[in-house]
């Protein structure tokens, strides 16, 4: 029962990190309609910039300051580089772009800070104890503000005006402008808090483990994955899958038979496989239901 | 001598694998990203049933498989899971490590008698280049290669002349994959060592760069796509760059020139431009 358990929580805590990027990237994909897979590598570069401040001064505060900072930056850029694709509607290239530009931070990454682990706090991590299981700090962090910011999010987003101003620009954006919201701030403004939610999971993951230059690409696609099998337009099936993707596989490893011989290795292969069985069964999304076409 | 023929033969490759991405992204428009997967999967597939060959090009045929996701999913979820494809099967090779031998990959890579030395394989790929060169040419002159074009243009426009868009995307995706299988095949040979970083996202970058950069349906801009994005990372040589470097430095040129090549064409090929 300790072993599933423990499990269940390491589950958790990775699926909350890729629930962080999933959200991100429906976030966004909700007014410019391009998934900005470049999140990866931007939470990667907030992260490693967390560490270089957090190595000369030691102070959290500092470091977080500067780090966000950086998140906003890369959310203002995100939007420079994008705008242009939703304009023309050209979003396939605008995932082209993004991915481009994703590949070329994690290269500046290596330039600079060269491909071994860092490790953000030297020594044994701080535990917290539950009896019959344990979670590291900076992973109890990352669950419970995962959990309520999404649950944030997804009441903005299905409940208030704001949520419906949201969706309303990705559905027509010059009827949206004739009402006088300012639709491009309101992009901009997205493309920050994502970025910024990103970079939070990105300095979270360098607390809970180590830094390195690819450690937000497997991320990033396991939530754009997770997107397009919960469904890009419901955020209830994002979540789910989500979690789908995190703890399938980590029980598959886990209690598989032992001449199997499944190690942590296997677990990319694993979320392929799901994601292409979910695809196939339910092209439209998990909870998706048939609608006749006209 | 050496340098200069596997410079040579990395252009003929990188050819041989665009075509199928020059048909695909550029003319059909069709974001078929599992590309690297292909050219990867016929590379191991060649070094594990060595002097199999026939056997090797047959098991290319199952990574057009993804064709069948083509026709079945929509095109985002289509381009999401062709790209998703690329680190699944880098997991795998990894993974299954009694068959591609995991991280240490494989080596040893036996060449056929007929492709001994390097000026041999140079040969061999130059005259498949030519060959696709004039194949090529011909598709952009047949109503295959019109319909291609119809099927970036409108879908519903080319079903309404009696033609399958289904069909000729199914068609163009298996083309590309064989095509990256064969290129896959032929670097293989001439490294004789296969690790899961063979292909992949670096791979994707370089061959996606080649075929957004040759946007015309001309055979002639696709071969100076490939000569310009082959050569231009070669100039970094002539750097005294840390050797452990040059990777990443090639990366970040690929990159920066892509993000700057597709910014510049967002909006030139759409329908609505020419219209107006």
């Amino acid at each position: 029962m300790d072993f599933f358990l423990q499990i269940l929580v390491n589950s958790l805590v990775t699926g909350t990190q890729v629930l962080l990027f999933a959200v991100s990237l429906y976030l966004i994909r909700s007014v410019s309609k391009i998934e900005h897979v470049a999140l990866g590598a931007i939470a990667t570069f907030v992260a490693y910039m967390f560490y270089v401040v957090f190595m000369f001064s030691g102070s959290f505060v500092a470091s977080g300051i500067f780090a966000l900072g950086w998140a906003l930056i890369f959310g203002y850029i995100s939007f420079h580089l994008l705008e242009k694709f939703y304009k023309n509607n050209d979003t396939l290239l605008g995932l082209l772009a993004s991915l481009s530009f994703g590949i070329a931070l994690e290269s500046l990454i290596g330039i600079i800070f060269e491909t071994d682990a860092k490790s953000i706090l030297d020594g044994v991590l701080p535990v917290v104890d539950f009896g019959l299981f344990r979670i590291t700090t900076p992973g109890l962090i990352t669950v419970s503000m995962g959990l309520v910011l999404t649950m944030i999010i997804a009441f903005v987003v299905l409940r208030t005006p704001y949520g419906r101003v949201l969706r309303s620009i990705t559905e027509n954006n010059a009827l949206v402008s004739s009402l006088g919201v300012n639709a491009g701030f309101v992009r901009m403004a997205i493309y920050c808090m994502g970025c910024v939610l990103t970079g939070f999971v990105g300095v979270m993951i360098g607390l809970n483990s180590a830094l390195t230059p690819f450690m937000g690409f497997n991320l990033v696609i396991t939530g754009f994955i997770a997107l397009f099998i919960g469904g890009v337009t419901d955020i209830r099936g994002v979540v789910v899958a989500t979690y789908l993707l995190s703890l399938v596989p980590e029980f598959l490893i886990n209690y598989s038979p032992r001449y199997l011989d499944f190690s942590a290795s296997h677990k990319m292969f694993f979320v392929f496989v799901i994601a292409l069985v979910c695809v196939l069964a339910k092209p439209n999304g998990l909870f998706s239901k048939r609608i006749r076409k006209s | 001598m050496g340098y200069y023929f596997s410079v040579l033969i990395k252009i003929f490759i990188s050819f041989i694998q665009a075509v199928g991405a020059h048909l695909t992204m550029s003319q059909a428009g069709i974001f078929f990203l599992a590309i690297p997967v292909s050219y990867s999967f016929m590379g191991y597939s060649l070094a594990i049933l060595q002097k199999k060959f026939l056997l090797g090009f047959g098991l290319a045929f199952c990574g057009s498989l993804l064709s069948y996701l083509y026709v079945r999913v929509s095109h985002e979820s289509f381009t999401v899971l062709t790209a998703a494809s690329i680190v699944g099967f880098e997991a795998f090779l990894k993974s299954f490590s009694d068959l591609t031998g995991g991280v240490l990959g494989i080596s040893g890579i036996m060449r056929p008698g007929f492709m001994k030395a390097l000026p041999d394989i140079v040969l061999v790929s130059g005259c498949l280049m030519l060959t696709l060169v004039l194949i090529e040419n011909l598709i952009f002159k047949a109503p295959f290669g019109r319909a291609l074009r119809g099927l970036k243009e409108s879908e519903t426009l080319l079903e309404s002349m009696s033609i399958s868009a289904n069909k000729i995307g199914t068609v163009v995706i298996c083309l590309a994959s064989l095509l990256s299988g064969i290129a896959g095949s032929l670097e293989a040979l001439r490294i004789q060592f296969l690790d899961p970083t063979f292909g992949g996202f670096p791979n994707l970058i370089l061959i996606a760069s080649i075929a957004i950069l040759s946007m015309k349906p001309s055979v002639r801009t696709l071969v100076l796509s490939t000569l310009f994005v082959v050569l231009l990372p070669e100039v970094l040589r002539f750097f005294s760059f840390n050797p452990s470097q040059m990777g990443h430095m090639r990366m970040l040129v690929y990159s920066i020139m892509l993000v700057i090549l597709i910014r510049n064409l967002s909006g030139k090929f759409t329908s609505a431009q020419r219209i107006v």
